[in-house]
């Protein structure tokens, strides 16, 4: 809403500098978003009666344009683009040395034509948005008057940010009775009205109770004219554009009063008469903007005796609109219900001054004060003279009634911790044109039908900070009123991602969206939680897995010439409901990790889940070695760590062949044979269609069972350190190359039984020693007795057992 | 043999061991003069053939020769295993002033460290933290916050849709956890919920349609705007500087009452920025959700990660906390 200080200042004393004010309304709840001051910096400007006008003899776009000043200053000539004028129109004509923003006026030459000055457009006055015609004012203005005598330009104009619950802030009354309330000072009386006539106007019928008041009167001999150009700058200063001084009148008092009005052309009214209904949907009409709207079931509507007329409190109808033939005016002030006009406006997406206001609640008693306010304004401007009026009413609506509200001061100084007795609490309220009653702590408060707002003791509590100051309110640490802290689990989330971090990679946080195709890492699935309204076609559902934002994000650092990069982000995926990716959760950890709306709707599986990406760059910072790549082993590291901080039992590794993955070089991560991760390196296709190295690796773990594992619960406890001598014992395993070093190592270690402390792979073999497919394994065991130190018997009984169990895979010892 | 000829040993042996160059020749040298060969071990075997007052003599000479020559052999030696050791050592010289070749830890994205950082001064005050999902049914994300359905929040201008039949959205702020905290947990309660949240707002330098949010709720007997107060300058002081003050300014939020934007003192036109807002529960809200408001009174409020970070760093352009660039990530 934008407040022109001076008609602010009309209604309300103001003793303040203007950044004062500023700082007391946005400290008050009349937030302050700037201050401009439109027209400032123009001099120079005086009204001038046009002559004659002929078109430029070198450009068909161009006039040439004889005017004056009259009072014997002689004629001008002046060249000019626009056409909206004709003989005997009186325009603004910036002279020569005047002043417009941005531009000091000369006597110049256009295609061979001396143009002393120029014609203004409303634009260039900071009258108005108009920039393609003239600003051709009225009688009111007399040729030779110097602009910035008729009104004033350039005064300062407050624009504020309106709260929803604040529809009184949408005038300059409502904001002036605010600020007296605010700063204790006087509102000056209310702008003259017409009195009503007593004659009886148009039948109105209300058949729904989604009208309060509704007020119309009529009103003769209007002539529609240009308005006079206090009202055009009053208009152009809160952003309204002028139409005629008829259309003007009535938003002109929506400005000062808050209550959106409406003119009909009374001719144009069919059986001039009007019911105000619901609509049973599918009826049309031609509103205002010449679009055809189709009405819904509930939509409010004015209808005359051949059906809708008008939008009700959103926009009228093209039918029964003003035009410059006008002279018969219904002027109709109404009030609806918020709710029906927010539903109405927001389906048909649109959104009028009227329905800003009305969506917000308008004062329920204020429409008759705003017609008259109109009707005296019709005569000054348009000579209309009113001759009938109808005012009706309904009162069933919840929306209406402010009623009585009782409140305990005590609970209202407790809440707001402001020592406030009962009285101090009732004068504030007074203030804000609560009528209040004390008795003892209790208060029974009577709000103004203005404030639509003060329904509640809280909206009282509110009302009693808001006026006394909310820099009153001391600052007092709330008692510990539970013990605080993270949860195990919170704590093993931040520990898995240190771990994480540890390994080298960099985290990131990537918008979870994604298009059509999206890179699949642990369960594919062509399922998707699709947005109903996506913001782009390439971000037209949340992501099922991390692994594209993570690919995404090498790619653009690669294009700057990155050698490498790793990177880690920790997020949640998004799956549909029925995803197999949640059974196999279920399976891992139970249905703990689901997420469910009231009453049980299942809402899309979101599991926390560990995306991880590499390329290159295993060399270190500032060092350049286009050998040191990230492996496999980089992701694997990470997940087996992750395994193992959770208390976990080691993730169990099965090589695998899924789509865009090396086939050779990828394996699914296990836990107690569900799949819950993956890891390996890109398929060389997939890479290169993403512009990235072959060697680029990626790996993708889901969260939830480690972190609803063992560690996010139970205690790690403290293993038992044996002090004898560890004997150590080298084994070479000659294996078919099918059989995985997973398997070998899992059953040398079984068979070494509980004397075996440590197991390592130190070597590979292959060569002509070998039998054809084979290779070695070396594999290094430390051995440790708690009880006593170990014999060379003890290690041959090892090896026996190693040597039997390896048999068992078709694998044997080499000697 | 007499003192003078042990005196021309001495001489001529010492010469020899402080003359050795290397391991060997001092080896050489040992054997010619300590050795069982050695003038001064024959010397010894001949002692038996002397009076016993001239054996005790020469034999105390001979035993101080043969410990002064020990010991003259054992500092050569030292001397060059020392050399030797220096020589080695400077061979095997690196050049350690260069970049450390092994991959550095990675590192908390900006965005973590300054969530973190804010959860932790608020589980220092004494709450505990709660999360919910981001796609969220619309009862827990309006409904029960006192945003009615035609509010012009739900519409699709604001708030991204899963399924618009039947009311899943992504949660447009962390409140709904609040929610699914009071219905579940009795008063006394404080918690804050981090997390992602979403809007319908396109990318810019300023407009993110994922941000992140640390809402934080206190309901508990006897709670009060002062105790708002208090809370948001620990907050604030804690993040921003021990200096700092809170302003809190009347505004409007469906789901408090009184509500408050909250700016804390800073180095701007005004001397304020607006950091966050906050409120009194509203009682409608705490009634929706199970508690009794005449008994329990609360208050709530959202801090902005994005802003805070872009705040207290010095970024510029909220793009930059998402596009993941390896500069940026290096820097914090």
């Amino acid at each position: 809403m934008r407040l022109p200080l001076s008609w602010l200042t009309s209604m309300v004393d103001l003793d303040l500098p203007l950044d004062v004010l500023v700082e007391r309304m946005s400290a008050s709840g009349l937030e302050v978003e700037g201050v401009t001051r439109p027209g400032d910096g123009v001099r120079g400007v005086r009204a001038a009666r046009v002559l004659h006008h002929e078109p430029h003899p070198d450009a068909d776009s161009l006039r040439l344009v004889d005017v004056t000043g009259e009072g014997g200053d002689g004629i001008v000539r002046v060249v000019c683009g626009a056409a909206n004028f004709d003989v005997g129109d009186v325009v603004l004509h910036a002279t020569v040395g005047a002043e417009l923003p941005g531009m000091r006026l000369e006597a110049r030459t256009i295609r061979g034509q001396v143009s002393q000055g120029m014609l203004a457009s409303p634009r260039e006055l900071g009258l108005g948005d108009d920039h393609q015609g003239l600003l051709v004012v009225g009688a009111d203005v007399v040729p030779g008057a110097q602009l910035d005598e008729v009104v004033p330009l350039g005064e300062p104009v407050i624009e504020i940010a309106v709260q929803p619950d604040r529809g009184d802030h949408l005038s300059v009354r409502g904001v002036a009775r605010d600020l007296a309330a605010v700063l204790g000072t006087d509102l000056r009386p209310a702008p003259e009205g017409a009195a009503a006539p007593a004659a009886a106007g148009v039948p109105v019928t209300l058949d729904t109770a989604g009208v309060g008041a509704f007020v119309a009167w009529t009103l003769e001999d209007a002539v529609p004219r240009p308005s006079p150009l206090w009202v055009r700058m009053r208009l152009a200063q809160c952003g309204v554009r002028s139409i005629d001084s008829v259309v003007d009148v009535t938003n002109l008092v929506m400005l000062e009063l808050g209550q959106p009005l409406h003119a009909f052309d009374l001719d144009r009214v069919v059986g001039e008469r009007l019911t105000v209904r619901e609509a049973t949907g599918g009826e049309r009409l031609d509103t205002l903007d010449g679009s055809e709207r189709t009405l819904e079931r509930g939509d409010l509507v004015i209808d005359d005796a051949d059906g809708p007329a008008s939008l009700a409190g959103v926009m009228g109808g093209a039918r029964t609109e003003v035009h410059a033939g006008t002279r018969r005016i219904l002027l109709e002030g109404a009030v609806w219900d918020p709710a029906a006009i927010r539903r109405t406006s927001r389906r048909l997406g649109l959104v009028s001054e009227a329905s800003t206001r009305f969506e917000r609640r308008v004062d329920p008693d204020g429409a008759a004060e705003a017609v008259a306010r109109a009707a005296h304004l019709l005569g000054v401007t348009s000579g209309a003279r009113a001759t009938a009026a109808t005012s009706t009413a309904r009162t069933e609506g919840a929306w209406l009634t402010g009623g009585t509200v009782t409140a305990s001061a005590r609970r209202i100084a407790d809440l707001l911790a402001l020592d406030l007795p009962a009285a101090d609490q009732a004068a504030l309220l007074e203030r804000a044109g609560c009528t209040v009653a004390v008795d003892g702590d209790g208060l029974t408060v009577t709000p103004p039908s203005w404030r639509g707002d003060l329904a509640r003791p809280a909206d009282l509590a509110e009302e009693v900070a808001r006026l006394h100051g909310y820099d009153h309110v001391p600052s007092e640490l709330p008692p510990l009123v539970r013990r605080g802290g993270l949860d195990g689990r919170q704590r093993l989330e931040r520990d898995l991602r240190a771990a994480v971090l540890a390994h080298g990679f960099d985290e990131i946080v990537t918008r979870p969206f994604v298009g059509e195709d999206a890179f699949a890492g642990v369960h594919p699935t062509p399922g998707r939680v699709l947005l109903a309204n996506p913001l782009a076609q390439d971000a037209a559902a949340m992501r099922p897995g991390l692994l594209d934002g993570l690919l995404a994000t090498l790619r653009r650092n690669r294009g700057q010439g990155r050698a490498g990069m790793a990177v880690a982000e920790l997020g949640r995926i998004h799956r549909p409901v029925g995803d197999p990716l949640g059974d196999a959760l279920d399976a891992a950890v139970g249905a703990t990790w689901r997420w469910q709306g009231p009453d049980g709707l299942p809402l899309p599986l979101q599991p926390r889940t560990l995306g991880l990406a590499a390329y290159g760059g295993a060399g270190g910072e500032g060092w350049a070695d286009d050998d040191a790549l990230r492996t496999v082993e980089d992701v694997l590291a990470v997940c087996d760590e992750l395994a193992r901080r959770s208390h976990l039992p080691a993730l169990t590794r099965r090589p695998v062949e899924r789509d865009g993955w090396h086939p050779g070089r990828t394996v699914l991560l296990e836990l107690d044979g569900v799949e819950i991760g993956i890891a390996g390196q890109l398929h060389p296709r997939t890479a290169d269609a993403w512009d990235l190295p072959e060697r680029t690796v990626a790996g993708e773990l889901l969260l939830e069972p480690l972190l609803r594992g063992p560690a996010g619960s139970t205690l790690a406890t403290a293993p038992a350190l044996v002090r004898h001598p560890a004997v150590f014992v080298d084994v070479a395993v000659v294996a078919p190359e099918a059989l995985a070093v997973a398997d070998i190592m899992a059953t040398v270690g079984e068979a070494a039984g509980a004397l075996l402390e440590d197991l390592r792979w130190f070597d590979e073999f292959r060569g002509d020693q070998l039998p054809d497919g084979h290779r070695s394994i070396g594999l290094r065991l430390r051995l440790q007795d708690p009880d006593r130190q170990l014999q060379d018997a003890d290690a041959d009984a090892v090896l026996t057992r190693i040597a039997t169990a390896v048999a068992t895979l078709g694998a044997s010892l080499r000697t | 043999m007499d003192a003078q000829e042990i005196e021309a040993l001495r001489r001529a042996a010492l010469a020899d061991l402080a003359a050795a160059a290397d391991p060997d020749a001092l080896e050489q040298a040992r054997v010619a003069h300590l050795g069982r060969r050695s003038p001064l071990a024959a010397a010894q075997k001949e002692l038996g053939a002397l009076d016993a007052d001239e054996r005790r003599r020469v034999g105390a000479l001979l035993n101080a020769l043969k410990g002064d020559l020990t010991t003259a052999h054992a500092e050569r030696r030292d001397e060059l295993g020392a050399a030797a050791l220096r020589e080695r050592l400077e061979a095997e010289r690196l050049d350690l002033t260069g970049p450390a070749r092994r991959p550095r830890p990675g590192r908390p994205h900006l965005l973590t460290q300054v969530e973190h950082e804010i959860v932790d001064v608020f589980t220092g005050l004494g709450f505990r933290v709660a999360e919910g999902p981001e796609v969220e049914s619309g009862r827990y994300n309006f409904d029960l916050l006192n945003i009615p359905p035609e509010h012009p929040a739900r519409g699709t201008m604001d708030t991204i849709y899963v399924d618009e039949t039947a009311d899943v959205v992504l949660r447009t702020h962390t409140s709904p956890v609040q929610v699914r905290t009071m219905l579940t947990q009795e008063p006394p309660l404080a918690v804050v919920c981090p997390g992602r949240v979403y809007r319908a707002d396109a990318v810019d330098a300023t407009h993110s349609p994922v941000f992140t949010q640390v809402e934080g709720l206190l309901v508990a007997e006897g709670v009060s705007m002062a105790h708002l107060r208090g809370t948001l300058l620990a907050f604030a002081r804690a993040l921003f500087g021990d200096d700092r003050e809170v302003r809190l300014r009347p505004s409007f939020f469906p789901f408090t009452e009184p509500s408050a934007e909250v700016d804390v003192s800073y180095a701007s036109a005004s001397g304020w920025l607006e950091i966050l807002g906050a409120g009194m529960v509203d009682p409608a809200v705490l009634t929706a959700c199970g508690i009794d408001p005449e008994r329990y009174s609360g208050f709530a409020f959202g801090i902005g990660v994005e802003r805070v970070a872009m705040l207290r760093h010095g970024v510029t352009d909220i793009r930059d906390l998402y596009d993941a660039d390896a500069r940026f990530l290096a820097a914090f």
